[in-house]
């Protein structure tokens, strides 16, 4: 955690160096989801709601995968970015060094600029949050952050299943964007409006509706039964990323240099 | 040709064959080895390089007291003191050189494993990373694993060559040893009064002509130096003559030709 800290720190400090580059970019992070938000907003102002739902509960369902998103994007985009790290070659001089590769290859990039991106989800979650009529307690906020935290491994487990195939293609894959893209853009409206077999994909292949809609439904005071097991169900997120942390060993195990 | 030091699957293996009474089959993880290679660097490009190796101190675990003592021996014996604080995109070619080098020696490897390391460096860097290369290896007793064309380079340095061409070992040993291999050979330049007629020396091969000059190889075995003179200055009017042994990469050039590659 250390390392990762300091990792960190090298990286920001590398991006600061083109300070003008680096807030240009990061006010164009700020007005990229701001455009797709403006469009939930006029949608919503023109058709009222959507299936029973309201434009401010989208907006909260819409800032929390957007949030995890961001955040992914800018933590975990030494595994989005992976095969630049394979074709250069620089992956082996990552192997031969006694530290974890996850963690190294986690501390070989970071995106700040995404930090923009994140400031515009907190907007909309903060404007959402202050509009709905929640009966807010303790474990409803530690429901909105695991949803959060959650969301953040899916995106970050898709991220570590494609940097695997990386192992056997070399070049990135851009199909992984349909999952993550697709799913961010998918995740960000209520999934029951959606057809039975995209409900069953993002609930139990890549649960996307697991850190987001289904707990919403709790924090919203629209569920029946124990909530507990509302609460509990973002940490399917974590559990999406065990198989995908396993498949990443074994592309570790199965690399054989590009050459150079 | 790639460096030995990439991750190889035991089947791709035949470098490593090739040079397995040299390295150990797997090469232990932890702190054993280091590379310098020309296209991926260890250090970050856009900050000061002490920032580069303060990091590689906390991924190699490298206790503090062991790194200030590196990293002090580094600096004096590469010259690093005016550089360390500059941002590495901001080195010249030969400086940023010596701070790779100086990075992958911050914790202390047993093998290093150097991927050309004077390709395209001024020849002030040059001389300053073949002198440390070799105080590396007699002070600090650091197996030093050199790929390289450069055959100045192997002069100054190697003691131990291994040849390899299309995958197979050609040659195990000295430089003298292999210098000995063709050892009889001479070249032989010879400057003259304007001549039209081409040479026609017995015994020696012609590598160049012009009216002025002559380039000339010769197998002193076969015939001697005195005798081709002799037959030289009957044809033309000798200005000067050079004779050198063969060139360390025509003697390489030479053991290609012989083994057909």
């Amino acid at each position: 955690m250390n390392l990762y800290l300091k990792y960190l720190s090298i990286q920001f400090r590398s991006q600061l160096q083109y300070r003008a580059s680096f807030w240009l970019l990061t006010l164009g992070q700020f007005f990229i989801p701001f455009s797709v938000f403006a469009g939930l907003y006029l949608l919503f102002d023109r058709f009222g709601q959507l299936q029973s739902w309201s434009f401010f509960e989208v907006a909260l369902i819409f800032g929390v995968i957007h949030m995890a998103f961001s955040v992914s994007e800018c933590f975990a985009r030494g595994f989005d970015a992976f095969s630049s790290l394979i074709v250069r070659g620089d992956f082996d001089r990552l192997l031969v060094r006694p530290r974890s590769m996850a963690l190294q290859v986690l501390g070989s990039q970071f995106e700040f600029t995404r930090f923009g991106r994140m400031l515009q989800s907190a907007v909309v979650l903060a404007w959402a949050i202050a509009n709905l009529p929640i009966d807010w307690s303790f474990a409803k906020a530690v429901t909105l952050l695991l949803m959060i935290a959650c969301g953040v491994l899916i995106f970050t487990g898709i991220y570590m299943l494609f940097a695997t195939m990386c192992f056997w293609t070399v070049q990135g894959l851009e199909v992984a964007n349909v999952f993550t893209d697709g799913g961010r853009e998918m995740a960000q409206y209520p999934l029951n409006i959606y057809g039975r077999w995209v409900k069953m994909f993002f609930t139990f292949v890549i649960p996307f509706g697991c850190v987001n809609y289904l707990p919403m439904l709790y924090i919203l005071g629209r569920t029946s039964g124990p909530s507990i097991g509302y609460m509990a169900m973002p940490l399917a997120g974590a559990l999406f990323m065990l198989p995908c942390l396993l498949i990443w060993r074994i592309g570790v195990r199965h690399y054989r240099s590009v050459g150079s | 040709m790639s460096s030995p030091s990439g991750a190889l699957a035991e089947d791709d293996a035949d470098l490593l064959d090739a040079g397995s009474s040299v390295l150990p089959r797997r090469i232990p993880h932890d702190r054993a080895c280091a590379a310098v290679r020309h296209k991926n660097a260890e250090l970050w490009w856009d900050v000061p390089v002490i920032d580069s190796y303060e990091l590689l101190r906390d991924i190699y675990k490298v206790p503090d007291a062991v790194y200030r003592a590196n990293l002090s021996m580094l600096t004096e014996t590469l010259q690093l003191q005016q550089l360390l604080h500059t941002p590495v995109r901001q080195l010249s070619l030969g400086q940023r050189m010596r701070c790779e080098i100086a990075a992958s020696l911050l914790h202390g490897p047993r093998i290093l494993f150097l991927d050309e390391p004077t390709i395209g460096l001024d020849a002030v860097s040059k001389l300053a990373v073949r002198q440390f290369i070799r105080t590396l290896n007699e002070e600090k007793g650091v197996t030093v694993i050199l790929t390289t064309h450069d055959m100045s380079d192997i002069e100054a340095l190697a003691e131990r060559i291994l040849l390899i061409g299309k995958g197979t070992l050609l040659y195990d040993g000295s430089l003298t040893r292999l210098r000995g291999r063709f050892g009889t050979r001479r070249t032989i330049t010879a400057e003259y009064s304007p001549s039209h007629r081409p040479l026609d020396i017995p015994g020696a091969q012609t590598v160049s002509w012009s009216p002025e000059r002559a380039i000339l190889s010769v197998d002193t075995s076969q015939t001697p130096i005195a005798e081709l003179l002799a037959s030289l200055s009957a044809q033309v009017e000798l200005a000067d003559v050079a004779i050198e042994p063969m060139p360390v990469d025509e003697v390489i050039a030479g053991l290609y030709r012989e083994l057909r590659l």
